[in-house]
């Protein structure tokens, strides 16, 4: 069934994921199934069309087929859809449910979708996140993160970019702010409702890196206007590239500078407004 | 004889211009941050490569506290509360989504104006309006060149926009029912002129601390001062109505539910 | 019964079941034309995404800009078009027409058990239906959160939602008054000797839709006023606490759960695709019977499966949810009764494939369209299965390979079905045939174009391309490659199935007045519409006399009085089996 597993990896997105290959094989077996019924039948319908039409045979038969060899048919392709539940989607969605355990390290994350954007939260290099608090979200704290929270002093907040470590499994908790999104890899055969008010844990394993491809993070429900460009950035890192990438992201939110030129005077530019209206 | 027949219109109509004239005064001052102004986050620009590639890389940050070496205070919205008067206002109000921004972030228009608002950028901005007042609009505008016009239904102070698809892009309308409205330059500097004398009282209103108020006199051809001062440890919660609203809760009735319309989009 | 009506009694208030099938009839197919349309303005979008188009300006300066087509208009064409076409065109067509229109007929009934009740059911569809269109017209426009609607999206939109909800309440109102209706009829005014295991399919299909339709509908519309109360009453069924819309927090009393409504919503949306292809089935059954010129093959394996596929509609709902973030356990149960609900589809498609064999097959224009059915339901309920596995559907939930599955049944399948339906039974209702030459026109050119839309979007399915969105998929780069290479031919395809269309408009209209006169059994056909009834049938009553039925429904391929049939109400013996001279046996097409 190879031919078919190649087949549809034409048309799929690359896959650079752990669990990845499990899901493409059963897709891939589920295809051949749907192939052999419909070129049987198929086949199968266009010979009858041309045996049987009227100029060609004039009088119908009144009993028609004798042989009951479709019951056989029925029953082998139920016999085959019960082997590719039982022996492949339950045990793959049971992979597919089942957190990893710490002794891999994962790398867990939280994401907070809103219209239009994912917000991503790393808990830094204490492992711990800081508290979110729904009532301090504004325009340059879309998290909502309480800086008096000292779990919080060092995490990380995204937009957009998801940055993850080459061959460490992620953890990704996934929720939503307003309305529900999903949380869509496709590179990484991950897709996640969003749900506000649920917290829903995933997981994968990326075993590739970008090699400077884009992958993207894509919303799978439909949440607004925005929709069709709530894309996200997928970047698979080697841990010293992560470690960089972390270190660049300002920990936030800030407190006050106390210093007294914290900010040069500001440039006139053209759209600074006038000072005055006139009377 | 014709001459002088010109010469005295022109006279008595100076005369009845005069008292009109001689009625109307002039306000300016400044808006200063006492404190030491917060640093500005940076904006994570890379969140849309479009807004990464028209920023050219730069590293830009959320002008919200522009603070000049005395302390003046930029941006800062100053109004008169006043019912009517004032020039008209200019055909459109702009706001220009330019590099994934506002520009201006601040500015003030009048009752009945229209605001225009342009998509400067190849790539979708959503201006969204968080009206309690009914100016309430939801649009998307997914090429460059869209411009979407709204005119203006009802006094806010402040109208509060954004954008759904860049969430730092964050702007604000003071909408007067008046002409006498200002915002502060780089230096914090403001000036209203053609006031009517009389007693007044004078709001400023700045994003990061919330609003000021003080009475003023203006005198008939005279020029009063008034200077506004913020600590920095000011929140900018509401005081007065309509302004930077955290939490409202949502009985049957309408007002409180005009959150929620300030989700929904209406055009005109 | 003679007195005479008025006119508002009757033609717009009647109670003949005829009449009242035509009503829905016309109105189904009008609605249908408009769902068409707005699938028209979408494809342009997708095959050139951002282009201004002139014809774009129909929907008003806020919607398209210059002819430009914006994402909120975009939505909000995508929501009404399903909505349309599944509440106002469909079910109306395949339950309120062509059901009220046969089923007495089929039965040898008179009318139906509560003709007002009837007519209620129309009088209720319509206001809903215009409910939902004047949607279109409230600020911020029509409902834009997918037929779907689900909260919160839903409970924040616009006031178009509120009509969607108001309108959603009309119709279902509408369709449980039928199918009460349906029920009583066909369980209490058969004619003697018409048994059940006499009944023709087709009413058979119409009994399982009913009873799907009376037991289904009802959470939906509790549903659909728990969110209207969120949205107008400061309610939160289906609203948490802790909601920031757009950086404000919302301040309603939370502790709701949006996935509640989807599960009342699935409950019914998932016996509802069977609703809208069971019809269908029984539609393609009674034109592949007469036009083999045999009985169908497994009658009762059909009728059984149909009754079992009506129970397991029930319990498989929530295979739409599989991405809700599902455990083990349920999502097993889920895939365990999807893929025993295949099994009764599958029985019937194969007695419909099998009762081709040995047949003599007459390709009417009824009967092409009721072939091709067959594989085309065979592709929609094939690419079905890995959408039903939850593991393979994690890849494919929410792309466009649902899109192709879902349409492959309702469009080439359902909608064909209908087609066959009318070119079938107009003789019956007016007289008149539909001219055969157009016919085949619309028939070829439709099935090129359609596939032409829908099977490139398996591929766009597999490339990871998502639902919904406005330009197609181009921003993303997974996707953008798939969709820039298959958009702009499916467009095509979409503008060539609306032209193909046009033949068959022209035709109902002018058949009505210059169609080809026909007798009351044209078909040579053995049920009780066309063997005991003129043609149109008698406005009250149906029938001179009423029918007695002495056998099946299927008696093709014997001797009989007037061919190679025997009607049902026909009371001579059965004749031999063996095939007469065959000049007698002669049958024209």
């Amino acid at each position: 069934m190879n031919w078919m597993t190649e087949f549809l990896a034409k048309m799929m997105p690359m896959d650079a994921s752990a669990h990845g290959p499990t899901l493409d094989r059963l897709n891939a077996y589920v295809h051949v199934l749907m192939l052999i019924l419909f070129v049987f039948w198929g086949g199968y319908f266009l010979y009858v069309l041309w045996r049987f039409r009227a100029k060609n045979n004039p009088t119908s038969s009144y009993e028609g087929m004798r042989s009951h060899w479709s019951t056989s048919v029925e029953a082998g392709v139920a016999v085959i859809e019960v082997v590719l539940l039982i022996g492949f989607s339950i045990p793959a969605w049971k992979l597919w449910t089942s957190q990893p355990g710490k002794e891999t390290n994962p790398l867990v994350i939280h994401m907070v979708a809103e219209q239009f954007a994912w917000n991503i939260h790393y808990p830094g290099p204490d492992g711990k996140f800081g508290r979110r608090d729904v009532s301090l979200v504004n325009a340059t704290n879309p998290l909502g993160l309480d800086p008096s929270d000292p779990d919080g002093k060092d995490d990380v907040a995204a937009l957009n970019e998801l940055h993850v470590e080459l061959n460490r499994p992620v953890i990704v908790h996934i929720t939503s702010k307003d309305v529900i999104h999903s949380f869509f890899l496709p590179v990484m055969r991950v897709k996640q409702d969003a749900i506000p008010g649920m917290d829903v844990p995933i997981h994968f394993t990326p075993v590739k890196g970008n090699n400077g491809q884009q992958w993207d993070v894509a919303c799978a429900q439909l949440c607004g206007l925005g929709h069709y460009r709530m894309r996200g950035m997928l970047f698979v890192d080697t841990k010293a590239e992560f470690d960089d990438w972390m270190a660049s992201m300002a920990p936030v939110p800030e407190e006050p500078v106390p210093t007294p030129d914290a900010n040069p005077v500001p440039e006139a530019t053209p759209q600074n407004p006038p000072a005055t209206t006139t009377g | 004889m014709m001459k002088t027949r010109v010469y005295v219109a022109v006279c008595v109509a100076a005369l009845l211009a005069l008292p009109v004239l001689a009625q109307t005064g002039t306000i300016e001052g400044h808006v200063k941050l006492t404190g030491p102004a917060p640093a500005n986050a940076r904006i994570p620009m890379g969140a849309d490569p479009n807004c990464l590639t028209i920023n050219a890389g730069k590293r830009v940050t959320s002008d919200i506290v522009l603070r000049a070496a005395d302390g003046g205070l930029a941006n800062s919205f100053v109004m008169l509360k006043a019912n009517g008067g004032g020039a008209a206002p200019a055909a459109s109000a702009v706001i220009d989504q330019r590099g994934c921004q506002y520009h201006p972030r601040i500015q003030g228009a009048r009752v009945g104006q229209t605001l225009e608002v342009k998509n400067s950028d190849a790539t979708l901005h959503n201006i969204h309006s968080l009206s309690t007042k009914g100016n309430n609009f939801n649009t998307g505008q997914p090429t460059a060149g869209m411009v979407f016009k709204y005119q203006l239904k009802a006094a806010e102070t402040m109208l509060h926009v954004k954008c759904d698809v860049h969430p730092w892009m964050s702007g604000y309308i003071g909408v007067a029912n008046s002409g006498f409205y200002a915002v502060t330059d780089n230096t914090g500097a403001f000036k209203i002129s053609g006031v009517p004398a009389g007693k007044y009282q004078i709001v400023a209103w700045h994003e990061a601390y919330g609003p000021v108020v003080q009475n003023v006199e203006v005198k008939a051809n005279g020029s009063v001062t008034v200077d506004f001062a913020y600590a920095g440890t000011e929140k900018p919660n509401a005081t007065i109505a309509g302004l930077h609203v955290e939490e409202v809760s949502l009985p049957m009735e309408a007002t409180a539910l005009e959150l929620v319309d300030a989700t929904k989009s209406t055009s005109r | 019964m003679s007195q005479r009506q008025s006119w508002v009694r009757r033609y717009v208030f009647s109670v003949d079941h005829k009449w009242i099938g035509v009503q829905y009839g016309v109105t189904a197919l009008l609605f249908l034309l408009f769902g068409f349309s707005l699938m028209i303005l979408m494809r342009l979008q997708l095959g050139w995404p951002g282009k201004a188009f002139g014809v774009m300006k129909v929907l008003g300066e806020a919607r398209a800009p210059g002819g430009i087509l914006l994402p909120e208009a975009y939505n909000q064409l995508g929501a009404m078009h399903g909505t349309i076409m599944v509440f106002l065109a469909i079910v109306p067509l395949a339950v309120g027409a062509f059901g009220n229109y046969l089923v007495p007929l089929q039965i040898g009934a008179p009318d139906m058990a509560f003709p007002k009740l009837n007519m209620a059911s129309y009088w209720c569809f319509l206001p809903g239906g215009l409910i939902m269109l004047a949607s279109f017209a409230a600020p911020g426009g029509a409902a834009n959160s997918g037929w779907t609607s689900y909260p919160p999206l839903s409970i924040i939109a616009t006031e178009g939602q509120t009509f969607w909800l108001v309108g959603m309440i009309f119709l279902i109102t509408s369709s449980l008054l039928g199918s009460v209706n349906f029920i009583v009829t066909i369980l209490q005014l058969r004619a003697p000797g018409m048994t059940f295991g006499r009944l023709p399919f087709f009413v058979h299909a119409q009994l399982v839709t009913s009873f799907l339709l009376l037991l289904a509908f009802p959470p939906l519309e509790a549903a659909g006023v728990m969110q209207l109360m969120d949205r107008v009453a400061g309610t939160s069924f289906f609203l948490p606490s802790g909601l920031v819309i757009s950086g404000q927090v919302l301040g309603n009393a939370g502790g709701g759960n949006p996935l509640l409504w989807q599960h009342l919503f699935w409950f019914l949306a998932h016996p509802e695709v069977y609703v809208l292809i069971l019809p269908a089935m029984g539609i393609v059954a009674e034109v592949i019977a007469n036009n083999t010129r045999r009985p169908l093959w497994g009658y009762r394996s059909m009728v059984g499966a149909s009754v079992f596929l009506g129970f397991m509609s029930f319990v498989v709902w929530a295979h739409h949810m599989f991405m809700t973030g599902m455990g083990t356990v349920i999502s097993a149960f889920f895939q365990t009764t999807t893929m025993i609900i295949s099994i009764p589809s599958v029985i019937i498609l194969t007695a419909l494939f099998i009762s081709l064999w040995g047949s003599s097959i007459r390709f009417t224009t009824p009967m092409l369209f009721a072939l091709a059915f067959l594989p085309m339901f065979g592709i929609g309920g094939l690419t079905g299965l890995p959408l039903g596995l939850a593991a393979a559907d994690i890849h494919l939930h929410d792309t466009y390979y649902v899109i192709g599955h879902f349409h492959y049944v309702v469009a080439p399948g359902t909608i064909f079905a209908m087609f066959a339906g009318i070119y079938y039974w107009f003789p019956k209702v007016t007289g008149r045939k539909l001219n055969d030459t157009l016919g085949k026109i619309h028939f070829w050119g439709s099935l090129l174009c359609i596939n032409g839309i829908f099977f490139p979007m398996f591929y766009q399915g597999l490339a990871g391309v998502s639902r919904r969105l406005w330009d197609g998929g181009m921003q993303y780069a997974h996707a953008k490659g798939a969709a820039a290479a298959t958009n702009p031919f499916m467009s095509m395809s979409a503008v060539g199935l609306l032209i193909f269309q046009l033949p068959f408009i022209y035709n109902f209209f002018a058949s009505i007045k210059w169609g080809k006169l026909v007798g009351s059994n044209p078909w040579d056909a053995t049920t009780l519409e066309w063997a005991a009834a003129t043609s149109p049938p008698l406005a009250h009553g149906n029938f001179e006399v009423a029918p007695v039925v002495y056998r099946g429904p299927y008696e093709y391929g014997v001797r009989g009085p007037s061919g190679d049939f025997l009607s049902q109400n026909v009371e001579d013996d059965a004749a031999p089996l063996a095939p007469p001279p065959s000049d007698a046996m002669a049958v024209t097409a």
